[in-house]
């Protein structure tokens, strides 16, 4: 998706300090150190993360601190720890402890037993959370009536993707659809056909939930002042029908409500329904396997079989190099995940090797 | 049929109504009158209220329908005190008597039945409080300090010299906190806020002689703040970590965006959860929020209840699903109010 200010929304990375840079304080042995709630031990196979969910940044660590961190720190004082280690990490634990506390990721108390952890229930009203469409001119089905579903079903979330030229009043209709519903985010996807600037912008005011984006865009036309042109985008790419997604650091999530439903669903396809161009039911646009067709089932009864719902609770920690991989819970993917000699994997696998914590992109 | 008393841009009435839907239990919403709305609900009903002189039993009917079959139960999450959903005013008229004293007339007329339609409600399961939306502070810190919780050292007062006495004796350190509640104040495409956070006064020459009455406070040195919603008898504890930033160590409401305080779920000691629980039942409500302070001297201290506040970021910080509690209370047969 597209956001205009991708920065507030890219999770802050920092950086640990070596050892030799650290100072660090003289702290009380007597004394607890944890770790915030929020701020979660992520093991991964070569590096390890403290996820921040309230901050949305993480921080990278390493395997062996990931070690001293994951012990019981409730039930162990700060000087038990030390022994644990038979003295040879005093130095460490001492630096890092003082760090991590000057960082805000833990802090030093002595009822460590009144902080729990966070419940891990995951629980949503919303029997679809998101959708995506793809309509082109041989879509037969009707967008008014699917979109009426998706809103009776709670849909949060709608991507509308048109590869044909459409007659600007059927977002009118659709938006008319959505107009007292609880839907959250509606973004709409059209090329390039000259259209006139005036009727984008009467379509983006009309509804302060629409974003619009004009793909294959010929010049980079100057945004007209309008107090609503932040939810009008242009952009010269062109977007086909099963376009790929790129996962990059950039589009990691760390939030409370993201790591509860990556624990044991997949985030990606947990809750999701797409429609293709032919009107196939899909768990997302670019899988083949099919559910239904819009033009004759009900979304309702679609999502009421079991087999629809079979990738949604195939979670990252599941699936092969996904498992290893520190960023699992901050990662959303629409891959279809295939099962093949008893082990889960993604089709669409991402260009990170979690064995050799490295990014191989060609 | 679930009935909701709320206004129209609560935002945890919303996500609680989600819940509802999803449980296919039937609800009512009835926002107060709000500074841009034309349609209201009630406004333009015709309604009556027959008492029979059989066991005296009361029957409201609203538009010829009457609604004393199927309540479930009742939320006052925002209620509407006023009779603004209610009633309209008279415009023009020609009695000669001044319009605003015909209105104020013509609203203690509705007042009379919309209480008696609460009074109604009140026979069934309900969430939050009708009477109760805005509570005296002082009252209620005598009240938690006769259930056993301790309090900060307060004084209530209009004049300088009684103020300078009670800085003087609290180590030249105090701080000053609203009386009453904030105010709001809808214009047309305007909406104005005003009210006063909680100030540290460390230098009292600034004030003149007298000012309005004002409430004054010991500052206690704070390890970190709890602030717990209660929902009918149950505690759900939030731990705000608001001494490690200058900016949120008075008011943790002077939000800091880029390094917000941390938020973690708490555990509060059984003694302390029972005086609370004795607190709430002796002032009435079943939910509402309560703040405390755990000092560094190891005591807890009461602050302050709000019937009405906000408790979704306890609930989104923590993982309370508190939204889920609230409609599973309200759709739920078996599970029976406390009081």
């Amino acid at each position: 998706m597209i956001m205009q200010d991708m920065e507030e929304f890219v999770p802050i990375i920092k950086q640990t300090p070596t050892l030799l840079i650290l100072t660090g304080m003289k702290i009380d042995n007597n004394k607890h150190f944890i770790l915030y709630t929020n701020c979660i031990l992520v093991k991964g196979y070569k590096e390890s993360i403290i996820l921040d969910l309230q901050r949305n940044s993480f921080l990278p660590i390493s395997n062996l601190l990931f070690v001293v961190l994951n012990l019981n720190l409730k039930i162990l004082t700060i000087g038990e720890l030390k022994k644990y280690f038979h003295g040879q990490y005093n130095n460490g634990i001492d630096k890092y402890l003082s760090y991590l506390k000057d960082e805000e990721f833990g802090f030093f108390t002595n009822d460590p037993q009144k902080f729990p952890d966070i419940g891990t229930d995951y629980y949503s009203p919303y029997p679809i959370n998101s959708s995506v469409i793809n309509y082109s001119s041989t879509s037969s089905f009707n967008l008014e009536n699917l979109f009426y579903q998706l809103v009776c079903l709670g849909c949060q979330i709608i991507q509308l993707r048109f590869f044909c030229k459409i007659d600007l009043k059927l977002i009118d209709i659709i938006i008319n659809q959505i107009k007292s519903s609880r839907l959250n985010l509606l973004e709409i996807y059209i090329q390039d056909y000259d259209w006139f600037i005036d009727d984008l912008l009467r379509i983006v005011d009309s509804d302060f939930r629409i974003n619009l984006i004009i793909y294959s865009a010929k010049n980079t036309l100057d945004l007209h002042k309008s107090p609503n042109s932040d939810r009008l985008f242009f952009v010269c790419d062109e977007i086909t029908p099963y376009s790929k997604e790129i996962i990059d650091v950039q589009m990691f999530v760390s939030n409370i409500e993201f790591y509860i439903e990556s624990l044991r669903h997949n985030v990606g396809l947990n809750r999701k329904i797409c429609i293709d161009t032919d009107g196939s039911i899909k768990n997302f646009v670019n899988h083949s396997t099919v559910f239904g067709n819009a033009s004759i089932d009900t979304l309702e009864g679609i999502i009421n079989k079991n087999e629809f719902k079979q990738q949604w609770a195939v979670c990252n920690d599941m699936i092969e190099k996904c498992k290893d991989c520190q960023y699992r819970y901050m990662c959303l993917s629409n891959s279809y995940v295939e099962y093949v000699n008893k082990k889960f994997y993604k089709v669409d696998t991402c260009s990170f090797c979690p064995i050799t914590n490295s990014w191989n992109r060609k | 049929m679930i009935i909701i008393f709320s206004e129209k841009k609560d935002y945890s009435t919303n996500k609680v109504i989600d819940w509802l839907i999803y449980w296919n239990q039937k609800y009512k919403r009835y926002n107060g009158l709000a500074e841009d709305e034309v349609e209201i609900d009630f406004n333009k009903a015709m309604f009556s209220a027959q008492i029979e002189d059989d066991n005296a039993s009361l029957n409201i009917s609203i538009e010829g329908q009457s609604i004393s079959n199927g309540i479930k139960s009742v939320w006052f999450r925002r209620p509407n005190k006023g009779v603004d959903d209610f009633y309209r005013p008279i415009l023009k008229n020609n009695s000669g008597i001044p319009r605003v004293v015909f209105n104020s007339l013509l609203k203690s007329h509705f007042t009379i039945f919309k209480d008696l339609l609460v009074q109604f409600y009140l026979q069934f399961k309900n969430l939050g409080s009708y009477s109760i939306t805005g509570l005296n502070k002082p009252k209620v810190l005598l009240l938690a300090s006769k259930h056993g919780l301790n309090i900060p050292k307060t004084l209530i007062t209009n004049s300088t010299n009684e103020l300078r006495r009670f800085f003087e004796s609290n180590n030249q350190k105090i701080i000053c906190k609203p009386l009453y509640e904030g105010m709001f104040y809808f214009q047309k495409n305007k909406n104005y806020g005003f009210g006063e956070g909680t100030n540290l006064i460390e230098d009292i020459n600034v004030f003149g002689e007298k000012f309005a009455p004002s409430l004054f406070q010991e500052c206690i040195k704070k390890e970190y703040e709890i602030r717990i919603v209660f929902l009918n008898n149950n505690l759900y504890s939030m731990c705000i970590f608001s001494q490690n930033n200058t900016k949120t160590m008075i008011d943790f409401r002077n939000y800091d965006e880029k390094k917000p305080n941390r938020m973690i779920p708490y555990l509060l000691v059984d003694s302390e959860a029972q005086k609370i629980r004795n607190l709430m039942a002796d002032i009435g409500l079943n939910m509402g929020s309560i703040d405390l302070i755990k000092a560094q001297n190891g005591k807890y201290y009461f602050l302050e209840i709000n019937p009405v506040g906000q408790y979704d970021f306890v609930s989104y910080h923590c993982n309370y699903h508190i939204h889920r509690e609230i409609a599973e209370f309200l759709s739920d047969e078996k599970q029976s109010m406390f009081y």
